[in-house]
Formats: C-alpha cells, sequence, structure tokens
C-alpha cells in the first residue's frame, strides 16, 4: 500500500510537471521563453505564466477544498460549487468589486459570503439524526441557483463587472503576478490547515461520539475545516469566477487510485487539480482559438457526466 | 493508587431531560461487568455520560480520582475507549487505518505506534485482513477490528455499546470470549442483552431500571428469576 501511494504520488508530480510546460509552452500566440522578441518575452512572462500558475494554484485549492468538504460533510456528493460555496464567494465578490473594493477587500468578502453559504446549506440540512445527504445537495442546489441569479442581477447592475460568462463559467483572462501572490498565500494557509487536520477529519469519518471517544475534538475540527475549505474556494472564484466539479471529481479519482485516507488524499488532490486545471484552462484557450472558451465551460463538460455517474452509483448500493 | 472508576450520584440526560439519577458505581479490582435492563433504561446514556460525552447534571465520575470533566478530550481517551453499537465503517479505509486511529490521543512517537497497532492486530487475529477494506468486511470482522483500535488505545477502561447484537452466535462467543481474555489487564463494561453469555462470561451484572441501578451483583445472583421478571416484566 505504502509503494501504491509512493508511485501514484510520483505520478502525479510527472503529471504536473508535464501540463506546466505544456500550459506554458502552448497556446493562441506561439512564444517561448528562447524567443528574442520584446513582445513575445512580454507575453510569456507577463502573460502565459501567471495564467498558467493561477490555473494550477486554482486547481489545488478547488481540488483540496472538495475533499474536504466530502470528508466533513461525510458526503462524496459534495464540492464547494454544488454546496453553493462558489456562488455565495462570486456574490460576495462581484458586489465588492462593484463598489470598488480593493482586491484583498474583495476576497475577504468573498470568504465571508463563502462561509455564511456553507452555514445555510448545513444547517438546512441538519437533522436530529445528523446530517440528510440528499438535503445537502439538493440545499446547495437550491441556494446555488439563487445566489447565481442574484450574481447575474449584479453584473447587470453594474458597469464595472467583467461579462457574466467570466463569473458564471469561470476564466483566467485576467491573471497577473499580484493574482498568484494572493492565490499562493491562500492556498498555502488553506491548504495547510486542510493537512493539519486530515487525520482528525479520518477519525470524525466514524461518527461524532466515536470520534470523541478517540480524543478528537469534533466541533473543532468542522469549523476548521469547513472554513479553509470555503476559504480555498472562495478566493478561486473572487480571482477566476466559478469554476464547477474540479472539487467533485479530482478527489474521487484519487480516492479509487490510493482510498479514503485524507492523510494521502488531500495533498493528492491539489496535485492532481492543479494538473487538471492548467490543461482544462489550454484547451480553453486552444479548442477555438483565436477566441477563448470559458474555463468553467470544459470542466463542466467533463463534471457534469460525471456527477450523474457518481449519484446512479450511490443509489445502485 | 486510587480507584479505578468510580461513579457518584450521576444523574445525566440530553437537553433538559434526565434520563439516568442517582448512579453509583465503584470499579473494585478490575473486571468484566456486564450492564443489563430494558430499551430505555439509560444503559447508553450511562456509557456516554462515563465517556464525557453528555451533559452531567449532578454527581461525578472518577477516573483514580479525577473528575472525568476537568480532563482535555486527548486525555480521557488515554484512559477511556468506547465501542459503539452499530459503528459503520467509513469506505476507503485498510483495517489497519481504523486500529491506527486508537493511537491518536498518544503523542508517543513512530515506534511505539507501530508496536502498539501490530500487537494488536496480532493479539485480535487479524493479520490477513488488515489490508482489507473495512466497507467491504463483515459485521463480525469489523467488530474485532473496532476492538483492536480500542486495544491499541491502550486504555485501562473499555466501554462497549452492544457489542454482540449486530452478529452471529459464533462471532458473539469469539466477542466475549476476548472480552473475557482481556480482564486481567482492563475494566470491562458492556451493554448486553443475552442473559446466557452474560452468565457465561460476565463477573458482575449491573441491571438498569428507568435510569437507575436495581441490582449489583454477580450474575447468578442478579440474573435469578424474580429480579429479572421485576426488570423486564417477563
Amino acid at each position: 500500500m505504502r509503494t501504491k501511494i509512493i508511485h501514484v504520488y510520483f505520478l502525479l508530480l510527472l503529471l504536473l510537471a508535464a501540463s506546466l510546460a505544456a500550459g506554458s509552452l502552448f497556446g493562441s500566440v506561439a512564444v517561448s521563453p528562447f524567443d528574442d522578441s520584446r513582445i513575445s518575452e512580454m507575453i510569456f512572462w507577463g502573460i502565459r505564466i501567471p495564467r498558467v500558475l493561477l490555473a494550477a494554484i486554482v486547481g489545488a485549492m478547488l481540488s483540496v477544498s472538495g475533499a474536504v468538504l466530502q470528508g466533513v460533510l461525510k458526503n462524496p456528493l459534495s464540492d464547494p460549487y454544488i454546496l453553493g460555496i462558489s456562488a455565495g464567494g462570486a456574490l460576495g465578490a462581484a458586489g465588492s468589486i462593484a463598489a470598488g473594493l480593493p482586491l484583498f477587500v474583495v476576497c475577504a468578502v468573498s470568504f465571508i459570503s463563502a462561509l455564511a453559504a456553507v452555514g445555510m446549506v448545513y444547517s438546512f440540512s441538519r437533522t436530529s439524526s445528523g446530517v440528510r445527504p440528499e438535503v445537502l445537495v439538493l440545499a446547495g442546489v437550491a441556494l446555488s441557483s439563487l445566489l447565481g441569479a442574484a450574481l447575474v442581477a449584479v453584473i447587470l447592475a453594474s458597469d464595472s463587472l467583467q461579462s457574466v460568462y467570466f463569473w458564471l463559467f469561470g476564466s483566467f483572462s485576467f491573471a497577473s503576478p499580484v493574482f498568484v501572490k494572493i492565490a499562493a498565500a491562500a492556498a498555502a494557509a488553506g491548504i495547510s490547515v486542510s493537512i493539519f487536520f486530515s487525520r482528525q477529519l479520518n477519525i470524525l469519518l466514524l461518527g461524532d461520539e466515536e470520534a470523541a471517544s478517540l480524543g478528537v475534538n469534533t466541533s473543532a475540527v468542522r469549523i476548521a475545516m469547513l472554513s479553509a475549505a470555503s476559504l480555498l474556494s472562495a478566493v478561486s472564484v473572487a480571482m477566476c469566477g466559478i469554476i464547477g466539479f474540479v472539487g467533485l471529481i479530482i478527489p474521487h479519482i484519487i480516492r479509487l487510485a490510493i482510498g479514503g485516507n485524507n492523510v494521502f488524499l488531500i495533498p493528492a488532490s491539489g496535485l492532481l487539480g492543479a494538473s487538471f486545471l492548467v490543461t482544462a484552462d489550454l484547451l480553453s484557450r486552444t479548442l477555438i482559438s483565436p477566441a477563448e472558451l470559458p474555463v468553467g465551460v470544459v470542466t463542466a463538460f467533463i463534471g457534469a457526466p460525471f456527477f450523474i455517474y457518481l449519484l446512479r452509483r450511490r443509489t445502485d448500493v | 493508587m486510587s480507584e479505578l472508576l468510580k461513579i457518584h450520584g450521576l444523574s445525566a440526560g440530553y437537553g433538559q431531560k434526565n434520563i439516568i439519577k442517582d448512579i453509583c458505581f465503584s470499579s473494585g479490582s478490575c473486571g468484566f461487568v456486564a450492564l443489563m435492563g430494558p430499551n430505555g433504561c439509560g444503559k447508553t446514556t450511562l456509557l456516554r455520560a462515563v465517556l464525557g460525552l453528555l451533559r452531567i447534571f449532578s454527581g461525578n465520575v472518577l477516573i483514580r480520582g479525577e473528575d472525568v470533566r476537568s480532563m482535555g478530550s486527548k486525555k480521557r481517551a488515554k484512559k477511556m475507549s468506547f465501542i459503539p453499537q452499530a459503528s459503520s465503517p467509513p469506505a476507503g479505509f485498510s483495517a489497519e487505518e481504523i486500529i491506527a486511529m486508537g493511537r491518536y490521543p498518544h503523542d508517543a512517537g513512530h515506534d511505539a505506534d507501530r508496536l502498539a497497532i501490530e500487537n494488536s492486530i496480532r493479539r485480535m487475529d487479524l493479520n490477513n485482513l488488515k489490508d482489507s477494506d473495512v466497507s467491504r468486511i463483515s459485521g463480525g470482522e469489523y467488530q474485532r477490528v473496532l476492538i483492536a483500535r480500542a486495544l491499541a488505545q491502550e486504555t485501562e477502561i473499555m466501554l462497549l455499546d452492544e457489542p454482540t447484537a449486530h452478529l452471529d452466535i459464533k462471532y458473539r462467543l469469539d466477542t466475549m470470549h476476548i472480552l473475557k481474555s482481556l480482564k486481567p489487564e482492563k475494566l470491562i463494561i458492556g451493554v448486553f442483552h443475552d442473559t446466557d453469555l452474560v452468565r457465561k462470561y460476565a463477573d458482575r451484572v449491573i441491571l438498569m431500571k428507568s435510569g437507575t441501578i436495581v441490582a449489583d451483583a454477580p450474575p447468578g445472583e442478579a440474573l435469578a428469576g424474580n429480579l429479572i421478571h421485576e426488570v423486564f416484566g417477563v
């Protein structure tokens, strides 16, 4: 088992290196770091590289967020997009951008509204006998539609916001070195909290009483993990709009490969998520080049069928 | 050294509702204690209160003289292990990973953890199951994994809520046999319904009715006809 996990991690690192290389070298304009021309150099270092890095960081953030949510809510159908956390974050972000607030504040407001969304969905689905998985997903979908509608209204009422596309389907076209720095800081914070509590999260899967009897402070773990997951998805959304299904698909693939132990699952999800979104972004900017597909369109084409497959598999059990 | 487990006038329940009243218990020298009584009499509530999972209204639970309420959750988990009723195994975890969870409260370092995990795997005869996904093994096998986890937890007290409830007769006997073999080193308190098994394996029976203890005696005495009639109404 241990050797298998090492092999999978090695493979994931190779995959990440390959996707980063492909994402940097290919695009609608042929540029490379070895070109002499000034414009080519500017495109490569000023636009292409920040964009590829941002895609990698956001991929890792969304995937870790999904893995953590699936663990905390004990529901394999959880993901920041399905639970309405992304829509909550997007509404907060769009509102504060329309109000002309600085980027850092935009991220903070996005985080708070994402937390509010997860709190709402969680309390809707909580009954005396625990959280009901079906209600959790349905409440998330309902909240998502409501917040998505509010988001469209905010975007249309404002002159300063970019297109509806950007927010509802995500894009890395606004990537800049500042974005990369802020995303990296949020990713470092959120992912380290997630890894730190991953062992406790495993024990929490046994149920609250059993976990408490093993010495785990269940509410502290739950609050820390839900906050980390909200931070990761909120900052992603504030910079790149709503990119769906990444947090759903990636942890499932990892689980098939190495099992459910969150100590290995969470970092591995981050690695695969980074490769996945770099590749999805590469597709989004090359498929109909010189025009660009929103990256969320690419992930939805892959993710939505996968979600239906999971739903069907669950009812078969 | 003060007594392993002592319960003084314990009342506890859910919300404002008092379920168990004025429970007193002294562990004496270690042994295998069976907690019995009709459904709803407060057996599980008593276990929860001892574990510190419930609000205690009055009285206290002392382990070696120390109140469980003043202990942190990790410290408590080093004193008492718990096997709940109908625990559902999480998918995608190996038996060994579940057993290793028993080491969480100990900050003992990798070698001590390994040793405790390997010992309990050997003791529960789980070597051929240790890499199996626990969501794919039988209920009886998972029960053995849980006992192994409780062993790896290295506690002096082990609490079990109906550990034999969903098992067939072979696994029931196995489980009782294992628990009995642990008693020289541990205090085992378990909720049971099967009077025949309790007669055969337990050292002491605590009979509860409507939240209070009505008998605390060796099985032969506590399970005599008239008491059983009074408590269970049969």
